[in-house]
């Protein structure tokens, strides 16, 4: 697009608004594909935190060979895997340990926010997260990083019939935690 | 519609959105990236003038003689000084700590900044925090041994708590930022080879002493830690992570004030009048278990929550609701009309366990401008604060 290519341009000579802009157009997208590959929204907060970081300070050495969010996908992709990697039960116990008073002061709710649990989205986000982290990280890379099936088969290293598989597996049991189980 | 109709585009749509604390985290930190690698050229060309003044004999020999006298001055100067900084001079300091304010950059758990007043042993007496940004929108909340006031200011609406095992997990989050827990917590890691303190004292009078701590194991991880020279307390600690080449600034904690009188004020929410509050302690929230398991006071509570709403008892529906006045549940719900309840299904615990909810599907028949829907509606029900024997929807506050 020629908008993200300049938007490249002005980056690469330090630009912070270029920064700003490529920021706001591509968070929310990159947020979501974290979300669902680590199932952690703050594993996904900490990823796209380093791909900002990283973007900006190799922005003179930025040259997104296919496009400016395909760049960001992958490495989006990419450190959201290091984290599913990385991710140790004792830091996990850390973290509860530390959410304890922040679990009090959230569970003072504003009672009308009681009621927001009810919307079909989130059994639809619940649903992703329970999927295989195999068969997530294929549906969100091809659903929130518009990616063709044979590129994220490059990226997971495996073929891409075995990618649409996964798709077509993850689909269906989607379909079927959330009540339907048709359309097989 | 069959809900898994168009179920790739509903993914599609189900977007998760960053909150304003993580857009400002996430910008600092890639601006500073990006200075930094502007700097990084601008270095590269300080080395080349340094080259180029080097490269004369008369400024060699200049340059040597600065180095020895500055050597010099060294050596005296620490000659001159007569106790190394330790770490257990500041847990000494800490133990006169009578008040303290702090602000956290960008916010940890939401909070940003917080005002503490501690007693005579240490024990905490006062506290305030600032939440300028979390799920609920805006919060402030006050904490004292036998009350804490929460102020939804985004959603307008306050609510006082008095059940004492809240009561005691609020101060559980000050001890985050808490710079007491924080040298005690270092000291102990340093005794247990956790971690290596690299001690920095400054020769100009009135720099901080600089704690740079490094994780043993983990090489990805540093905190910067500047102590007061003169009170030996700490008025920063930074966190960094490694990416790359470079350490990236995590985050901050300032400790403004030591021991300053806090205004008593800080210590009393201003609420406006339009606020709805809430008031376990003076108003009965919920309905009676008596007898009935909580899976049976759960599906009674979800069913007559939405009997109340089809019957237009606004009244009776807050009460279940939290305690929510009926003015205000008119103005929530009177824009949808309830027709009937088509079912209410089994009681199931809430995904996350800790909340201790028990979630009632019902499925209820509603018309909001001019047209029917069914939905699924799926209300958190579980006991009152405060009032163990009523259940309420939201838990009671």
């Amino acid at each position: 697009m020629a908008e993200d290519q300049e938007l490249v341009d002005r980056l690469c000579q330090g630009n912070r608004d270029a920064l700003r802009r490529i920021y706001e157009k591509y968070k929310d997208d990159l947020l979501s594909i974290g979300v669902c590959m680590t199932a952690s929204r703050a594993d996904a907060e900490d990823s796209l935190h380093d791909v900002f970081v990283s973007l900006a300070k190799n922005s003179g050495r930025v040259r997104p060979t296919r496009n400016l969010k395909g760049y960001l996908v992958t490495a989006m992709a990419n450190r959201s895997r290091d984290r599913l990697r990385k991710r140790k039960r004792a830091r996990e116990v850390d973290e509860i340990a530390s959410r304890n008073g922040d679990e009090m002061v959230a569970a003072v709710v504003d009672p009308a926010a009681a009621l927001v649990d009810w919307e079909a989205d989130d059994q639809l986000h619940r649903a992703i997260v329970a999927l295989p982290a195999e068969q997530r990280t294929v549906i969100t890379l091809r659903l929130h990083g518009e990616m063709t099936f044979e590129e994220i088969a490059q990226q997971e290293g495996v073929s891409s019939n075995t990618i649409r598989s996964r798709y077509r597996y993850g689909l269906e049991k989607l379909r079927s935690s959330l009540g339907a189980g048709v359309e097989r | 519609m069959n809900p898994t109709d168009d179920l790739e585009e509903r993914i599609k749509r189900l977007r998760v959105t960053t909150t304003a604390a993580v857009d400002q985290r996430i910008l600092a930190g890639a601006s500073a990236a990006l200075e930094n690698s502007t700097i990084t050229l601008l270095d590269a060309n300080r080395s080349g003038k340094w080259r180029n003044i080097m490269s004369s004999n008369w400024t060699r020999v200049a340059a040597a003689v600065l180095v020895v006298a500055t050597l010099g001055m060294f050596m005296f100067h620490r000659q001159m000084a007569t106790v190394a900084y330790a770490l257990e001079q500041t847990i000494e300091a800490n133990l006169g700590l009578r008040s303290i304010h702090i602000r956290i950059e960008p916010a940890e758990r939401g909070l940003s900044e917080a005002w503490a007043r501690f007693g005579e042993n240490g024990e905490l007496l006062r506290l305030r925090m600032s939440f300028p940004d979390t799920e609920d929108g805006a919060k402030e909340v006050v904490w004292q041994e036998d009350k804490a006031e929460v102020w939804f200011k985004t959603k307008k609406g306050a609510t006082v708590v008095h059940e004492k095992e809240m009561l005691k997990r609020i101060p559980k989050l000050l001890e985050m930022f808490d710079p007491k827990v924080a040298t005690q917590r270092l000291h102990e890691a340093q005794a247990n080879g956790k971690v290596s303190i690299v001690t920095q004292e400054p020769l100009e009078e009135g720099k901080p002493i600089t704690l740079e701590v490094s994780v043993n194991g983990s090489p990805n991880l540093r905190e910067i830690y500047r102590i007061n020279p003169e009170t030996k307390l700490v008025e920063q600690i930074e966190k960094y992570r490694l990416d790359g080449d470079d350490y990236q600034l995590v985050s901050r904690h300032e400790y403004l004030e030591y021991n300053q009188e806090i205004p008593p004020e800080t210590f009393v929410l201003d609420i406006p009048a339009d606020v709805t509050r809430v008031d376990t302690t003076t108003q009965k929230v919920g309905l009676f278990k008596g007898g009935l398991t909580d899976d049976q006071i759960a599906v009674k509570v979800a069913r007559e929550f939405f009997e109340a709403l089809i019957a237009k008892d606004y009244g009776k529906a807050g009460i279940i609701l939290s305690g929510m006045p009926a003015s205000k549940m008119e103005e929530l719900f009177g824009k949808m009309e309830f027709l009937r309840i088509i079912s209410v299904g089994e009681p199931t615990p809430h995904p996350d366990a800790r909340t201790r909810f028990l979630q009632v599907p019902c499925e209820v028949e509603i018309r909001v401008e001019g047209q029917t829907h069914v939905k699924t509606f799926r209300p958190n029900i579980r006991a009152v604060y405060g009032q163990p024997d009523r259940w309420a929807i939201g838990g009671g506050i």
